[in-house]
């Protein structure tokens, strides 16, 4: 009696776990394939794209880590966090990077920690060396680590627009960027790389801007099919024709003058007013109606149906537009783009490069007619004059340059001259870029000791 | 590079220890000695009196002979019973190992890592390999031995219960150093295989030779510190470029046996002495960004108003640091701007035998950052065998204290739960210790774990002290009873630290004997005489009944 | 047959008819209390036993499972410790090691390293008794053939029958040479053959002057080797004696011969007959032990806390 109570009991249970397993079953059912149609989860799964498959690229060395850690994989990941931690402020790069990529096996599509430890390789890590040619290295690693990040996670926008940031800001804007756009085309490990670049980040050696913009298009692309999470989509939307000023404004910087500088500002300019300007985007403030940069006033009335919705769209346009400094950077790549502008910051440069040569004569010739294309084009786009820009002090650099060199040469500059105007209005920058002025000049100085 | 030990507290250790025994053992004879007058009445106290000769008699008549035959049991159980699969565990961790670890396309500067990274993680496998397995076996044997009732036959020959607690550990021990031996010897090779060929030259044992470091100020005045720049590590003080900052390293007993023949570029050889530096440069400005920071190595002789400048020289490759010589004849200048020539032992050298060299950064505006194990003086390397087993030896002890520990819980509790009684008294061991000391000492805020508990939810910072009524007295009280609970743990986790010499061995460092191989060896000897004592007496003191 | 309350006088009696002198084996008043995780007594496995065994005699105890016997075996190892009440064996106390030197114990299983083999397990018992080399190899072949599994001496235990390791188990508690030596049921688990040998093997050892004592549950066994026996039932000692005397019928008479036939047996009847005699049974013998035993538990189920005498 005891016994066969014994066995009903274990029926039962039986029973009531095959009972439980059916539902499991059904809604579990693998799809693909086969006759049957696939389970609610699996279909729920492609539906979501919650499948590794779906998400990017599987590495099988973190999902068998992930398998062997059971349930464990949260603690073994507060572990390694709190361990790489302590190599930071250790110092112990090696052991620090190493301990990254274990906690991005563990953890392959937590987007925030991709982000969080190449930022971490790439400004935090490198900044702590001596030497450029180290905080490369460090900026590379930090941009190889999101590459493999933008692999595994294929779908997500936002860590391709963070290599973005890395090859180009980190890259360019650093207070290294002179010798990081050099080591990025011309990479210091020579031995490694034989004088070319790192083909990991720059396969082409092309300028860091250009890679950079390779890497927002590709953000952009994704963005379309999943919600980026960083900047608002106009700005963010903005970046691969950013790049295209961002290049130009570096040649320039670099002194390269001429004809491919003026290219790149009339390719930039063109990017920035056809793609971006004519993008259409669907603003919160006017949901009804798409928006891009590049509406006219007759566009507006056209595109809006009633009174309200035309003010509102207008006014969004505008805000937008501020937003993404659209108009400023149209303006001044309009302005660019002109060969009498090319051959203004030729000019200028030029007779600094002379001054530095002591070619006193030339030099002043050089900057005199600068001075005066550089008028020209203000004058012929006034706009300009109202941004707080970097282009002013181009101009405030080149009254300086007149003024050295008329101080060499015994003159004393006369009261009337171009650009006097910005020179009078803009006071307060002028000692600013008078330091970088003498930076420069005294950089170049040595150069020719050097020589 | 933070592994230079400080010089080990051998006396007070020692009495700490001593004093930790005796509070134990006499508390424990006080206890069962009370216990048994309370039970038992004047009878108790004589059987306890005898039952005590006894165990004193058991332990003076250890059998040497009976020893070796349980300890090869244990040794022949261990094996039999497959514990060597831990190889399998080791070889199959071995054969992905390299998908973890290497990073093919590294340069060769950076290719140093690899050997870091590689040490650190082998030594990191051996101990918790070593550890979990002979964990398992450690606390198993004896209740399964008891459970299965063959410990009766044993028992019931004139095996004594201490010779059976003893020879478990050294059977176990025996196990131990086999598996240890094996798999340490494989991981030699696999780190020489493993290791990029242009980092070879970092599998080494350095012999530094540590000075004593202090510094000047600006000022040119003595102080304990120099500067600091800001980081969370204070491991590093910084002095200042182009003013009078030092930092100065005084080495005793320099000698001319502390020379090496040194080749200089054109191929030339030289005496000098070999001196290493990993100095950190912390810029305040951009400075010259087409080199490195750069600083001078002035030696100093005080008696006879000598200060020779040896070299200047840059940082280079920060972190991984650089070997230079300074050789034995330099050019001093003096103070009417004349130069002469001065001998770096013979004019150099203090009468008492030191020799003080001061570090000057001569970039203005810029820091560098050392401590003490930054700068040494490098002997002719050992073999990087030397280190590696070296370290395998801290492993080995750590097994020993592991077994010991093992052997003697599964004296009185069950295998599954000494396992795990065991395995986290050694976790928190290695992780806690740390923790503990900051939550028994002022440097954590906000009282103690009731005292946060109360805190947290009312939003009340360390600042604000409690209200004062009997809540707050309650929980003062109660937190200053689980504080005492901590503390008395606190005396009784081992120091692990000790046994960890992953960091010489990562760094290419010869294990310093005095320093972390010999407390090593004692805090294994201070665990395992009472650990023995212990097991000896809960054996004893039970009946040998599955239960 | 008359049952009487057992006195303390009457165990004394009883024992100063044992054949040996001096006492091996003395216990005084012995109880072991099994007790729970918290201390409270469970089950009482002995109560109060006073018994001694002397040198040289074969000394069985009797009783059904859970009688108590190999609770006073172990007491007697010192596996236990006694919840009252002394021992002293071999002159020493329960709990000292030193007397083990001179005990043999095979315990109710074969409690032995089941991955050693027959050989390395002899060698290893025999290393705890200090043995020297030469000497352990020459006990150990000894053993083996006296036990007779010499041919399986290079087999882990573990592949071992019952009957085998039963074999194995009391060449271990024999390593020694011992001059006690106790007995857990030693006939469990072999066959008739063995247990035959396994009985020839203890008769033969008190052939050499040592002192057995045995526990079993098998009365035949019992009957065959002990000079003297107890038999416990629920902790307690109910019958101790020596085997001839307990299970001599005082008002009866047994004739004893080859299988009589039916003639001879009629003719018996007759002359009995003629003497007066009716109550006659004329049938096999049975063993008397056996009755002993049954009475002895059947009454105590009846009247539990009674020391039976005969």
């Amino acid at each position: 009696m005891n016994q066969s109570e014994s066995r009903n009991r274990k029926l039962a249970y039986l029973g009531f776990i095959v009972l439980l397993l059916v539902p499991i079953v059904l809604l579990g059912m693998p799809g693909g394939g086969s006759s049957t149609p696939p389970g609610l989860l699996s279909s729920m799964r492609s539906k979501f794209e919650l499948g590794e498959s779906d998400i990017g690229k599987i590495d099988p060395t973190s999902a068998a880590m992930n398998m062997v850690l059971l349930g464990f994989r949260g603690i073994a990941v507060n572990t390694l966090w709190s361990n790489m931690d302590h190599y930071k402020n250790t110092k112990n790069w090696a052991q620090m990077k190493s301990t990254s990529d274990a906690i991005i096996r563990l953890q392959p599509h937590f987007i925030s920690v991709w982000r969080f430890t190449s930022w971490n390789l790439a400004f935090n890590v490198s900044a702590e060396w001596d030497s450029v040619k180290d905080r490369f290295h460090w900026v590379k690693e930090g941009a190889k680590f999101l590459q493999n990040g933008i692999d595994i996670n294929a779908k997500n926008p936002d860590l391709a627009w963070e290599e973005g940031r890395i090859i180009g800001f980190k890259i360019g804007m650093s207070d290294e960027a002179r010798y990081f756009r050099k080591f990025f085309k011309n990479d210091p490990d020579t031995e490694l790389y034989k004088g070319g670049p790192d083909p990991k980040l720059n396969e082409q050696g092309l300028d860091n801007y250009l890679v950079a913009r390779d890497w927002y298009l590709k953000a952009n692309d994704r963005e379309l099919n999943q919600r980026q999470r960083i900047l608002d989509r106009t700005l963010f939307r903005s970046y691969p024709a950013r790049s295209y000023f961002d290049y130009a404004a570096a040649l320039q910087k670099d002194g390269v003058f001429g004809e491919q500088t003026r290219v790149a500002w009339d390719d930039a300019y063109r990017d920035w007013t056809t793609k971006f300007g004519r993008e259409v985007f669907y603003v919160p403030e006017v949901p009804e109606v798409g928006m891009s940069m590049e509406m006219t006033e007759d566009d507006i009335s056209r595109q809006a149906k009633t009174g309200d919705e035309e003010r509102r769209l207008r006014k969004a346009v505008d805000d937008y537009q501020k937003i993404c400094n659209y108009r400023y950077w149209r303006e001044r790549a309009r302005c660019e783009r002109e060969p009498q502008m090319a051959d203004a910051h030729r000019e200028i440069y030029e007779a600094q490069v002379a001054y530095s040569e002591q070619r006193l004569t030339e030099a002043k010739a050089l900057v005199e007619s600068g001075m005066k294309n550089f008028a020209a084009m203000l004058k012929k786009y006034p706009d300009l004059l109202q941004y707080d820009d970097l282009l002013l002090e181009d101009a405030l650099t080149a009254v300086l340059m007149w003024q050295y060199i008329l101080k060499l040469s015994g003159e004393t500059p006369s009261d009337d001259y171009p650009l006097k105007v910005i020179w009078d209005s803009q006071q307060g920058r002028i000692p600013d870029v008078q330091a970088r002025l003498d930076r420069w000049l005294l950089e170049q100085s040595r150069n020719i000791d050097k020589k | 590079m933070d592994f230079l030990p400080d010089p080990f507290p051998l006396l007070s250790a020692f009495l700490q220890w001593l004093a930790v025994i005796v509070v134990i053992f006499s508390s424990v004879l006080l206890i069962t000695f009370t216990s048994n007058l309370v039970s038992n009445g004047a009878r108790g106290a004589a059987l306890y009196g005898q039952s005590l000769g006894q165990s004193l008699v058991e332990i003076f008549s250890t059998s040497v002979s009976r020893c070796y035959a349980l300890a090869k049991l244990t040794f022949t159980e261990a094996i039999r019973r497959k514990a060597l699969f831990v190889f399998v565990v080791f070889a199959v961790l071995f054969m992905f190992a390299g998908w973890f670890l290497s990073d093919p396309d590294q340069s060769a500067k950076y290719a140093k890592d690899a050997v870091k990274i590689h040490v650190t993680f082998i030594l990191n496998v051996l101990t918790w390999l070593t550890m979990i397995v002979m964990l398992l076996l450690a606390c198993i044997g004896i209740p399964e031995d008891i459970r299965l009732r063959s410990i009766h036959t044993v028992v019931t020959k004139p095996a004594r219960r201490f010779e059976i607690v003893l020879s478990r550990i050294l059977g176990y021990v025996g196990v131990g150093t086999v598996l240890l031996g094996i798999m340490s010897a494989t991981s030699l090779v696999w780190i020489y295989r493993q290791v990029p060929v242009s980092a070879r030259s970092e599998l080494t044992a350095r012999q530094p030779i540590w000075g004593q470091l202090s510094f000047l100020d600006r000022m040119g005045n003595e102080t304990t510190a120099g500067i600091n720049v800001g980081d969370i590590w204070d491991y590093r003080s910084y002095i200042e470029g182009a003013t009078k900052s030092r930092a100065i390293w005084r080495f005793e007993n320099v000698t001319p046996a502390m020379l090496t023949t040194m080749t200089d570029e054109d191929g030339k050889t030289y005496e000098a002495l070999r001196l290493e530096s990993r100095i950190e440069a912390f810029r305040s400005h951009k400075g010259n960004m087409d080199r490195t920071t750069r600083f001078q190595y002035i030696i100093l002789n005080p008696e006879r108003n000598l200060e020779v400048t040896a070299a200047t020289l840059e940082i280079g490759d920060e972190f991984s640091g650089r070997t230079d010589g300074i050789r034995r004849t330099l050019i001093a200048e003096t103070k009417d701007n004349e130069s002469k020539t001065v001998d770096l032992i013979n004019d150099l050298v203090a009468k008492d035998g030191s020799l003080t060299i001061a570090v000057a950064c001569t970039d203005p505006g810029q820091y560098l950052g050392m401590a003490r194990s930054d700068l040494f003086i490098r002997l002719p390397d050992a073999p990087f065998a030397v280190t590696f087993f070296k370290a395998i030896l801290g492993i080995w002890l750590f097994m020993v204290l592991t077994v010991t520990l093992g052997v003697t819980a599964s004296t009185f509790v069950k295998g599954p739960f000494a396992i795990m009684t065991i395995f986290t008294f050694l976790t928190v061991s290695i992780t806690g210790r740390e923790f503990i000391r900051k939550l028994l000492s002022d440097e954590w805020k906000g009282g103690g774990a009731f005292e946060s508990a109360y805190r947290i939810p009312t939003y009340m910072n360390d600042t604000t002290d409690l209200p004062s009524n009997p809540g707050t007295q309650l929980i003062k009280w109660v937190d200053w009873i689980m504080n005492g609970f901590l503390w008395l743990i606190q005396q009784i986790l081992p120091n692990v630290s000790y046994f960890n010499m992953t960091g010489y061995v990562a760094n290419g460092f010869d294990v310093d004997n005095w320093n972390t191989l010999l407390p090593a060896v004692l805090v294994t000897i201070g665990y395992f005489i009472p650990c023995v004592l212990i097991g000896y007496y809960c054996l004893r003191s039970r009946e040998l009944e599955a239960k | 047959m008359s049952t009487d309350v057992a006195s303390p006088t009457a165990a004394k009696d009883s024992s100063s008819l044992s054949s040996g002198n001096e006492p091996v084996i003395s216990i005084r008043n012995l109880s072991k209390d099994y007790r729970d995780f918290w201390g409270r007594p469970k089950v009482k496995a002995l109560k109060s036993l006073t018994m001694e065994v002397r040198k040289g005699e074969v000394f069985g105890l009797l009783g059904p499972n859970g009688s108590g016997k190999t609770t006073t075996m172990k007491l007697l190892l010192g596996l236990l410790f006694p919840t009252e009440g002394e021992i002293s064996i071999l002159g020493k106390p329960a709990t000292d090691v030193s007397k083990n030197e001179r005990i043999g114990y095979l315990p109710e299983e074969s409690y032995l390293y089941r991955f050693l083999n027959a050989e390395e397990t002899l060698d290893f018992y025999g290393r705890l008794f200090r043995l020297p080399a030469d000497v352990r190899k020459q006990r150990t072949n000894e053993l083996l053939e006296l036990v007779k599994v010499s041919h399986a001496r290079k087999r882990q235990l573990k592949e071992y029958s019952k009957g085998m390791t039963r074999r194995i188990g009391l060449a271990q508690a024999l390593i020694n040479d011992p001059e006690l030596i106790l007995l857990d049921e030693p006939t469990s688990g072999l066959d008739p053959l063995g247990n035959r040998d396994m009985k020839d093997l203890i008769l033969k050892l008190k052939e050499q002057g040592k002192t057995i004592v045995m526990c079993s549950h098998l009365l035949a066994d019992v009957q065959d080797v002990c000079d003297r026996i107890a038999i416990l039932y629920g902790g307690e000692l109910k019958v101790m004696g020596r085997v001839d005397e307990l299970v001599k019928e005082q008002d009866a008479t047994q004739i004893r011969s080859s299988k009589l036939s039916e003639a001879a047996a009629s003719e018996v009847l007759d002359v009995l007959k003629k003497h007066g005699v009716t109550d006659v049974q004329i049938d096999q013998p049975t063993s008397s032990l056996e009755d002993l035993f049954l009475r002895t538990v059947q009454e105590s189920r009846e009247r539990p806390g009674r020391r039976i005498s005969v």
